[in-house]
C-alpha cells in the first residue's frame, strides 16, 4: 500500500489540506472525549440507578443476583444507543469527506491535469480514499473502544443467561445430550460469526461509507452535488438494508415454522413432510442463523469492493 | 511646527501582550468568582425547590414534619447532585491544565503541576463547601431526629439506623474519623490525580492544540474505565460466587436454599474495618497514582526533549517539525508559560 504514505504526492496533499481544516480538526480532537464522557455519564447514571433501586428492596443473595442481568441489560441498551448516534454522525462525516475527492477535481478542472501525471488511476484513487479515511482515525478509535466495551458487556450478559438460566436447570440427561451429541457446536458457530460481524462493524461501516462517497464523487459534476448524492445514497442504503433484512428474517422465520410444524403448515410442500427431530431442528435453525450472519458480513465486504470498483471505473472515463 | 503624535485609531488591533493580560485577568476573575457563584446557585436551587416542595398536600396532618422533611430531602439531593457535577468539572479542568503543563524537558513539570493545583484550589474549595453543606444538612436532620424540637416526629430511615446502631461505636468512630475527612478532603486528591493524568496524556501530543483533547480524553476515559470496571467486576464476582456455591438447581423451586436466607448484618468492627479499608484504598490509589503518573510524564518529556535536541543538531527532512512542536529547552519557550498563561 505505497499510496497510503505521507511521501505519496496525492496522499500527502490531501492529508495536508485536511489538517488545515479547522472544523475537521476540532471534530477529530473532540470526538473521543465526547464519546467517553457521554458513555461514562450515561452508564454511571442508568446503571447506578438500577443497582440502587434493586439494592433497596433486596433481602437475600438471590435478590442480589437479579441486579446482574438488569444492570448489564441497561448498560448494553445505553451503549447501543450511543453507538447508533455516534455511528450515524461518523457515517455522515465520512461521506462528506469522501464526496469532494473526485468531484472537486472535476469542478476545478484539475482532474484531467492529474491524470496526465505518471501516477496511475488506481494510485490516485486509493491515495485519495486512504487520505480521507486517515483523517477519521479519531472517531474510528472512539467507536472501536465503545464497540469493544459493549462486546464484553454482551458476552457477560450471555454468560449470565447460560450459567444461571440455561445450565442451572439442565438435568443429567440434558447435559449428556448437550455434550455427547455436540449440541454446543451450532450455537458456538453462530456466536463466533455474529461476534465477528459485530466487532468488525466500525471498520466495515467506515469503508462502506467511504465507498459510497467515492461513487457519488465520481458520478457528480460538482462538490455540492456529490455531497448531496452521497448522503442521499447513504440514507437509501440504510433504509434498503433495514427493509431487506426484515423481509429475509421474516421469510426465513416463516419457512422454519412451516418446517418444524408440518401439521400446521399452510404450504403443501411442508405439510406432507415428517416432523423433524429435535436434533435436526437444533442444527438446522442454528446453522441458518449462522449462515445468515456470514452472508451479512460477506455482503458488506462485497459491497465495499463493488462500489470502489464502480467508482474507479467511472473515474477512468472522466476527462477521457 | 512640532509633529503631532499620530492618534491611535480605536479600530486598531490590540497588541498581543494586552490581549494576553486581558485573558489572564478574565481567568483570575473566573477562578475567584466560581466560589460565590457555586454557593449562590446552591442556595438558589435549595430555596426554589425547597419552596416548591414545602407546600404540604391537604391530607398531611403534621405540616411542620412534612415541611422539615421536604426541606431536608430537597437540600440533600440538590447538594449531592451539585457536588457531583462540580467534582466532575474540576476533574476536567485539572486534566486540561495538567495537559497544558506537559511540555519542555520535564524538569519544571513538578513546579508546573504545583501551580496548576494552586490555581484550581478555589474551584476545588467550592466542591468542599458543597460537601460540607451535605454534612450540615445531615447534622440538622439529626438534631430534629434526636430531639423533640417543634414537637415533630421526623424520623428518616438513615437516622433510625444510626440510632438503632448507636452501640455501633467502632463504625461511628470510623465514619467520623476516617470517612468524613476523606469526604471533605477527597476533591483535592482527585484534582491532584486528574492533573497528573492530564499531564501524562498531554505528553503524547505532537502539537499544542492536541493537549486539551488528550487530557480530557484521558480523564473521561479513566471515568469510563472506572464505571466499566465496577460493573464488570460486580457481575463477574456475583457469577463466580453463585457458580461455585450454587451451580445447579436441585429441585423445581428457584431457591435451592444453599445460600443464607437473608443478607448477613456486619458486626461493628467488621463494618468499621470495611469502611476504613475502602477509604485508605481510594485515597492511597489517588495519591500513589498521582506520584507514578508524574514520574512517568517526566520520563517521557525528558526522552522527547532529548530526541528533539538530537534532531535539531542533526536535522533530517521532516524532523524539524518535531523540534518546533514545543519540545524546546527549558527557559527558552515552554517554561516561561508558567507566568504568562492565566
Amino acid at each position: 500500500m505505497h499510496w497510503a504514505h505521507a511521501e505519496h504526492p496525492v496522499y500527502g496533499l490531501e492529508t495536508r489540506r485536511r489538517v488545515q481544516n479547522r472544523t475537521l480538526g476540532l471534530l477529530q480532537l473532540g470526538c473521543v472525549p465526547a464519546i467517553f464522557g457521554t458513555t461514562a455519564v450515561a452508564l454511571a447514571g442508568i446503571v447506578g440507578a438500577t443497582v440502587l433501586q434493586q439494592l433497596s428492596w433486596a433481602s437475600t443473595w438471590y435478590d442480589l443476583e437479579s441486579i446482574v442481568p438488569l444492570a448489564l441489560g441497561w448498560a448494553i441498551a445505553t451503549m447501543m444507543v450511543i453507538q447508533l448516534g455516534a455511528g450515524a454522525m461518523a457515517n455522515i462525516l465520512v461521506v462528506a469527506q469522501m464526496a469532494p475527492m473526485i468531484s472537486g477535481e472535476v469542478e476545478l478542472q484539475s482532474w484531467g491535469l492529474l491524470r496526465t501525471t505518471t501516477l496511475s488511476l488506481r494510485e490516485i484513487f486509493f491515495a485519495k480514499y486512504a487520505a480521507a479515511l486517515t483523517q477519521l482515525r479519531a472517531p474510528l478509535l472512539g467507536l472501536v473502544i465503545l464497540r469493544a466495551a459493549s462486546t464484553f458487556t454482551i458476552m457477560l450478559f450471555l454468560a449470565y443467561l447460560l450459567l444461571r438460566q440455561t445450565f442451572y436447570y439442565m438435568s443429567q440427561s440434558d447435559w449428556q445430550r448437550f455434550w455427547v451429541r455436540w449440541e454446543w457446536l451450532p450455537p458456538l458457530l453462530a456466536f463466533v460469526v455474529y461476534l465477528m460481524f459485530y466487532v468488525s462493524q466500525p471498520v466495515l461501516q467506515l469503508l462502506l461509507n467511504g465507498a459510497i462517497g467515492m461513487v457519488a464523487s465520481a458520478y457528480a459534476r460538482t462538490r455540492g452535488q456529490a455531497i448531496a448524492a452521497g448522503l442521499v445514497g447513504r440514507l437509501a442504503a440504510w433504509v434498503t438494508v433495514i427493509i431487506t433484512n426484515a423481509a429475509i428474517m421474516f421469510f426465513l422465520g416463516f419457512l422454519i415454522t412451516q418446517w418444524t410444524s408440518p401439521s400446521y403448515a399452510s404450504l403443501d410442500a411442508y405439510s406432507i413432510m415428517a416432523t423433524p427431530s429435535e436434533f435436526e431442528q437444533t442444527w438446522s435453525i442454528w446453522l441458518t442463523i449462522t449462515g445468515y450472519g456470514l452472508a451479512l458480513l460477506l455482503t458488506q465486504v462485497g459491497l465495499v469492493i463493488m462500489l470502489l470498483g464502480l467508482a474507479m471505473r467511472r473515474a477512468r472515463t472522466l476527462g477521457a | 511646527m512640532s509633529d503631532q503624535p499620530a492618534s491611535v485609531s480605536s479600530s486598531a488591533p490590540r497588541a498581543p501582550e494586552s490581549r494576553g493580560k486581558s485573558r489572564i485577568r478574565t481567568r483570575r476573575l473566573l477562578r475567584i468568582g466560581c466560589l460565590p457563584v457555586t454557593l449562590g446557585v446552591a442556595f438558589l436551587l435549595i430555596g426554589l425547590f425547597g419552596f416548591l416542595f414545602s407546600i404540604p398536600p391537604t391530607y398531611v396532618r403534621d405540616r411542620a414534619e412534612y415541611q422539615i422533611a421536604a426541606f431536608v430531602s430537597v437540600s440533600l439531593i440538590i447538594l449531592l447532585l451539585l457536588q457531583l457535577a462540580a467534582t466532575w468539572l474540576v476533574g476536567l479542568l485539572a486534566a486540561n491544565a495538567g495537559a497544558q503543563a506537559s511540555k519542555g524537558s520535564g524538569q519544571m513539570l513538578v513546579r508546573r503541576l504545583r501551580v496548576v493545583r494552586q490555581r484550581l484550589a478555589i474551584p476545588t474549595l467550592s466542591v468542599v463547601l458543597l460537601r460540607l453543606g451535605v454534612v450540615l444538612v445531615i447534622t440538622v436532620a439529626s438534631v430534629f431526629a434526636y430531639t423533640n424540637l417543634l414537637s415533630s416526629t421526623y424520623r428518616p430511615e438513615f437516622l433510625e439506623w444510626l440510632r438503632r446502631d448507636s452501640g455501633n461505636l467502632y463504625f461511628l468512630i470510623a465514619l467520623l474519623g476516617v470517612a468524613l475527612p476523606y469526604w471533605l478532603g477527597g476533591p483535592f486528591l482527585r484534582m491532584r490525580f486528574s492533573a497528573a493524568l492530564g499531564a501524562l496524556a498531554g505528553s503524547w501530543a505532537k502539537r499544542a492544540d492536541e493537549r486539551t483533547s488528550y487530557g480530557l480524553a484521558a480523564r473521561l476515559g479513566a471515568g469510563f474505565a472506572a464505571v466499566l470496571a465496577a460493573m464488570w467486576g460486580g457481575a463477574i464476582g456475583v457469577l463466580v460466587v453463585l457458580s461455585i456455591v450454587d451451580p445447579i438447581s436441585r429441585g423445581s423451586y428457584y431457591y435451592s436454599n444453599r445460600l443464607p436466607a437473608d443478607l448477613p448484618a456486619l458486626s461493628s468492627g467488621a463494618a468499621a474495618a470495611l469502611l476504613i479499608g475502602s477509604v485508605v484504598l481510594l485515597a492511597g490509589t489517588q495519591v500513589g497514582l498521582s506520584i507514578l503518573l508524574t514520574s512517568l510524564t517526566r520520563t517521557r518529556l525528558q526522552r522527547k526533549y532529548q530526541r528533539a535536541q538530537k534532531n535539531l543538531a542533526d536535522p533530517l527532512p521532516g524532523t524539524s517539525e518535531e523540534a518546533a512542536s514545543g519540545d524546546t529547552p527549558d527557559g527558552v519557550h515552554g517554561d516561561t508559560a508558567i507566568s504568562a498563561s492565566g
